[in-house]
């Protein structure tokens, strides 16, 4: 168990849980647990990280990918 | 309990279209359009009513929805755009949370726009209007995009998971809008005639339904724990039953299970076909990849800025010469006939000669073309991925990467800059953003640094002026993200993909900000050029000079005649330059005409580089008080003078 911060990109992994502080707001933008997720990409200087849940691709800053726990259930691809 | 399935609605309806008749007599029903941002309603509402209305991408930034009255099927009906929401609890800092915006609008039905390429995520917003209690229809709107990504909706199934009709739309195109609305209205007719009952049972688990109910009970009754004001006024209006306000104020936990709901019943209904991933998915994704995105940004900026400088410039000396030939001589002569006095017949000149023409050959070339750009950038989804791609750097001065926006169109014109703050969450981040945008030299303060350093002083002076200002702006705002109290609140956001922008909407955007922007600049701009008139044509120029030179002799070490030049920079910017040139000219003689006679090329420097930074001009003045109050823009304002006024201190004492 890592938190999407930590995981490499490519990385395909589920959300386990969501800091309370930080739930109700990505729960708006599909990131609940049980959901599954792919690192897509990293925005430059430490900016923000790019997921897609399904089709969608959200941005996510680091502090707030910190506060969501994944498992990595498959990792780098390519 | 009636299934209404979809492309049929009318059959279920029959029994109502009677009541309707009385009720259309009395009553217009209202359908609100409801999705999540970037889902297309505002393209949607288009087709449907012919009229491109202005909303914004973000949650709650929108704070007018479009109203329009439509007639369809034999029917009419208001039909209501509404700014995009992830949920019904979804608010922005200082607005109100989206579910009171709707009831605001009055609704008898919900049209609720769905992706149908992404439904598992854009459901849980239907089943949270259907808990509203009012009649929905669902639009399945995007289909082609979804149709290209492989993916189809059994819309049949979803609309008997759904108790509700479901539409496959393609808002753009206008296939099936017209169907879903007249859906929509026909069961918001309905439903005001009591006839329609067609309360589904909620899909929920059953302690989560106990909960509601018990809640709704204690609402109803009064004996509920610290109530939300607002939803007790709700419920006393009774623009909501109590289970509906129960559902609201349970919305955290209904949530958590409506998406669980979303995402078993996409399953039930999507069925997903290899292809390949379609163009613009993996366009959208260089967009915002380093290797990629970051030159391709470095280009579009540069493109944009050229194509603005390069074309406005055109056109504001084609207006220009047009104006002086045409329509001065008729105004000045009309004046001249009409006006006996001739200091006010020269202020009246000032104002609807040179006010008017500075109001054309600023406005029409810089503003509108930067206008159009900037819209159609925005509809094309891409400005979400510079967002992201900024997003660290704007992090130094307390703001989202989404910022880029404001202060890119700064460079335009601050006006229409300053009301775009609103794509921003908080205040603190408006304001933070406004103070960075009136310190961005607008095209008439950066013609003022070239004219008065590249022909004088040289081109790179010129260039390092900028240099100094861009440094001076960062360091502000870097100082007041650490003064203001607050912090910023990390973006989440959802990257829309890029998509062709519709002309017609791109165009109804931009003139209808450019509108708005006439509003607030044109009064100003003709009022700020009487008052200079007046000052000039009656000698009030000596004691201001005087009151002022402190400031600008003892500090600034520049000429006393220089201080009237900057306060009346607060009216016309773009003319502080031209100015100073009359001024002393008419002090000190012809001579001056040439600034090096009586300026030397440092004072030109402290000149230039105090008038782009100052006091921010009288209709970005009058766009701050607009959008944040007198003390915020005073303050705003004051700050600026300041830093202005230190700035030319140090470059002062540093040069000499």
């Amino acid at each position: 168990m890592t938190d999407l911060d930590g995981v490499p990109l490519g990385a395909h992994v589920v959300v386990l849980s969501v800091s309370p502080d930080e739930s109700v707001r990505l729960a708006r933008h599909g990131l609940v647990p049980g959901v599954e997720l792919v690192c897509d990409q990293d925005a430059p200087l430490r900016g923000p990280r790019i997921v897609c849940v399904g089709n969608q691709r959200v941005s996510v800053p680091r502090a707030v990918a910190r506060q969501v726990a994944v498992e990595l259930i498959r990792g780098q691809q390519q | 309990m009636s299934v209404i399935a979809a492309g049929a609605p009318i059959a279920v309806d029959d029994v109502v279209i009677r009541d309707t008749a009385a009720v259309a007599a009395g009553h217009v029903p209202v359908v609100a359009l409801v999705g999540r941002p970037n889902v297309g309603k505002s393209t949607f509402f288009a087709s449907v009513s012919g009229r491109y209305a202005e909303t914004a991408n973000v949650p709650g930034t929108t704070i007018v929805a479009a109203r329009r009255e439509i007639h369809l099927a034999g029917m009419s009906a208001v039909l209501v755009d509404l700014p995009g929401a992830l949920s019904l609890g979804d608010a922005s800092d200082g607005t109100a949370p989206f579910w009171q915006m709707l009831l605001a609008a009055q609704p008898d039905a919900l049209l609720v726009i769905v992706d149908a390429g992404d439904l598992g995520r854009h459901l849980p917003l239907v089943l949270a209007c259907r808990d509203l209690g009012l009649p929905i229809v669902v639009a399945a709107n995007l289909s082609d995009e979804a149709a290209g990504r492989g993916i189809s909706l059994d819309t049949g199934r979803l609309s008997q998971l759904l108790v509700a009709p479901v539409f496959r739309t393609i808002g753009r195109r206008s296939v099936g809008t017209r169907e879903a609305v007249a859906a929509a209205i026909y069961r918001a007719a309905a439903f005001h005639a009591r006839a329609l009952r067609t309360t589904p049972f909620p899909p929920y688990m059953m302690s989560t339904v106990a909960a509601v109910n018990a809640l709704a009970r204690d609402l109803s009754k009064g004996s509920a724990a610290q109530p939300e004001p607002a939803l007790m006024n709700a419920l006393g209006a009774r623009s909501l039953t109590p289970v509906a306000a129960a559902t609201i104020a349970l919305e955290q936990r209904l949530d958590a299970e409506r998406w669980q709901i979303a995402a078993h019943w996409t399953a039930q209904v999507e069925a997903r076909h290899d292809v390949p991933r379609p163009v613009n998915d993996r366009l959208a994704r260089m967009a915002t990849s380093p290797r990629i995105g970051l030159p391709l940004l470095a280009v579009l900026t540069a493109g944009v800025l050229l194509i603005t400088m390069f074309v406005g410039t055109w056109l504001a000396n084609l207006l220009g010469m047009a104006w002086s030939n045409f329509v001065s001589p008729i105004v000045t002569g009309a004046v001249d006939r009409s006006v006996p006095i001739p200091a006010l017949q020269e202020a009246i000149k000032w104002a609807l000669d040179s006010g008017l023409l500075a109001m054309l050959t600023v406005g029409l070339p810089f503003v509108l073309i930067f206008l159009v750009i900037i819209a159609a950038l925005e509809d094309s989804g891409y400005l979400a991925s510079t967002a992201v791609l900024t997003d660290r750097l704007f992090n130094a001065v307390g703001l989202p990467g989404r910022a880029m926006i404001p202060i890119f169109t700064a460079a335009g014109c601050n006006v229409p800059a300053i009301y775009s703050t609103r794509v921003l969450d908080t205040r603190r981040e408006r304001l933070l953003a406004s103070l960075l945008i009136v310190m961005t030299p607008c095209s008439a303060r950066s013609a003022v640094v070239v004219a008065a350093l590249a022909p004088f002083v040289g081109p790179f002076v010129a260039l390092a002026a900028f240099g100094v200002i861009l440094l001076t702006t960062i360091v502000s705002g870097v100082a007041s993200n650490a003064l203001l109290p607050g912090r910023q609140s990390p973006v989440v956001l959802d990257i829309p993909p890029l998509r062709l922008p519709v002309p017609r909407q791109v165009a109804a955007k931009a003139w209808f900000r450019f509108k708005s922007f006439v509003r607030t600049a044109a009064p100003i701009m003709i009022v700020g050029s009487f008052v200079l008139g007046l000052v000039y044509s009656s000698g009030a120029n000596d004691p201001i000079e005087q009151v002022l030179s402190p400031v600008t002799v003892g500090m600034l070490g520049l000429p006393p005649v220089v201080g009237v030049a900057l306060v009346l920079a607060f009216l016309r910017k773009e003319l502080a330059l031209q100015l100073l040139v009359v001024l002393s000219v008419a002090e000190i003689g012809p001579a001056a005409a040439n600034l090096n006679q009586f300026m030397s090329p440092e004072q030109l420097f402290v000149y230039a580089v105090v008038t782009a930074i100052s006091v921010p001009c009288i209709a970005s003045m009058a766009s701050l008080v607009d959008e944040f109050g007198w003390r915020s823009a005073l303050a705003i304002a004051g700050a600026l003078l300041g830093i202005g006024i230190a700035l030319g201190t140090v470059l002062n004492v540093v040069l000499s």
